[in-house]
């Protein structure tokens, strides 16, 4: 039977211990460190990994969901800068000539319509694709964890059957015997 | 075949750039083409070290077999890189953010003309084979040690 190792601790230090395996959470500035504390709290108390090897796991989920939503937060950020420095005299990117270009590409009366959106989507289309390529690697990270829990969960079933196949068998052997 | 003359000053010229002289000088240029550090082992730090033989030991609990207690120990050396890779990936956006203007117009750097998000987002993903790696180690020796407990 497999070997299990066992994280003994309350329930109370979960967010203690958090820090001290993981180190502060990897948050921007801009982020609450808190709530990721409190989501990776949550999910652990929901999972309850038994060993640190499955707190890994759990920790690895957390860190790319909250990736995950960050990357996709960047978008939805991306394009409302880009309408609103449509209308910004004092925008920052592009410059020079590339202004002038753009500000002809939309009417100021329709940076805020459909066409002021659209606008802004193909002005940011290459920083908007380089997120994508980012996600999509984040969400394949995130799956390959899910992977491996799921392989190693569905491991530990097949080792509990063997091991419990040899007891049957061992009583059923003694007893014919 | 260059003229005396001119191989006397091309030996005067070259004299004159041999690199750094002082302590200090080179101390800064043997850093030169360091960028983030995430190509050496952690356990080149001392600190981590002792972490990491901390969390291997704490991995494979009371059991004394050696060859679980070296894959624990890659392991918690990879968690260790993948901490580090996050943890660096966040630091680089928040000083992306801060020397490029992504929070002030007036810092943008207008000479390479290049969005400030785009250049945080080419740096998180030349940051992501550092972790691919890592995460690929740490699979590996967790299937070891999961099978030689079988």
């Amino acid at each position: 039977m497999a070997k299990r190792i066992q994280l003994r601790q309350s329930a109370s230090s979960i967010t203690d211990d958090i820090v001290s395996l993981f180190g502060t959470p990897p948050v921007l500035s801009t982020e609450d460190p808190k709530t990721y504390l409190a989501l990776l709290r949550k999910l652990t108390e929901v999972i309850k990994p038994k060993t640190i090897i499955e707190r890994m796991w759990v920790n690895d989920v957390v860190y790319h969901s909250w990736h995950i939503a960050r990357l996709r937060r960047f978008k939805v950020l991306l394009i409302e800068e880009e309408r609103s420095s449509l209308a910004d005299e004092t925008m920052r990117f592009p410059f020079g000539s590339a202004i002038e270009a753009r500000r002809k590409s939309c009417p100021a009366e329709e940076i805020d319509t459909d066409r002021g959106l659209a606008v802004a989507f193909q002005n940011s289309i290459y920083v908007y694709e380089k997120i994508d390529r980012l996600l999509e690697s984040a969400e394949r990270r995130r799956n390959a964890v899910l992977r491996e829990i799921h392989q190693y969960r569905e491991g530990l079933a097949h080792l509990l059957e063997e091991a419990s196949n040899k007891i049957v068998e061992g009583e059923y052997t003694k007893t014919a015997a | 075949m260059v003229s005396k003359r001119k191989l006397a000053a091309n030996r005067r010229n070259a004299a004159h750039s041999t690199g750094p002289n002082t302590a200090k000088g080179k101390a800064r240029a043997s850093r030169n083409a360091y960028k983030h550090g995430l190509a050496l082992s952690v356990l080149n730090d001392p600190a981590i070290s002792k972490e990491v033989e901390r969390l291997a030991r704490s991995i494979v609990g009371k059991r004394s077999d050696h060859y679980e207690l070296a894959q624990a120990r890659i392991v918690a050396e990879a968690e260790f890189d993948l901490l580090r890779v996050r943890s660096t990936s966040v630091n680089m956006i928040d000083a992306t953010a801060a020397a490029n203007g992504l929070n002030n117009p007036a810092l943008a750097d207008k000479e390479q003309g290049q969005h400030p998000l785009l250049r945080a987002l080419i740096q998180l993903e030349m940051l992501e084979r550092y972790e691919r790696r890592a995460f690929s180690r740490r699979r590996r020796a967790i299937r070891q040690m999961y099978d030689s407990n079988i």
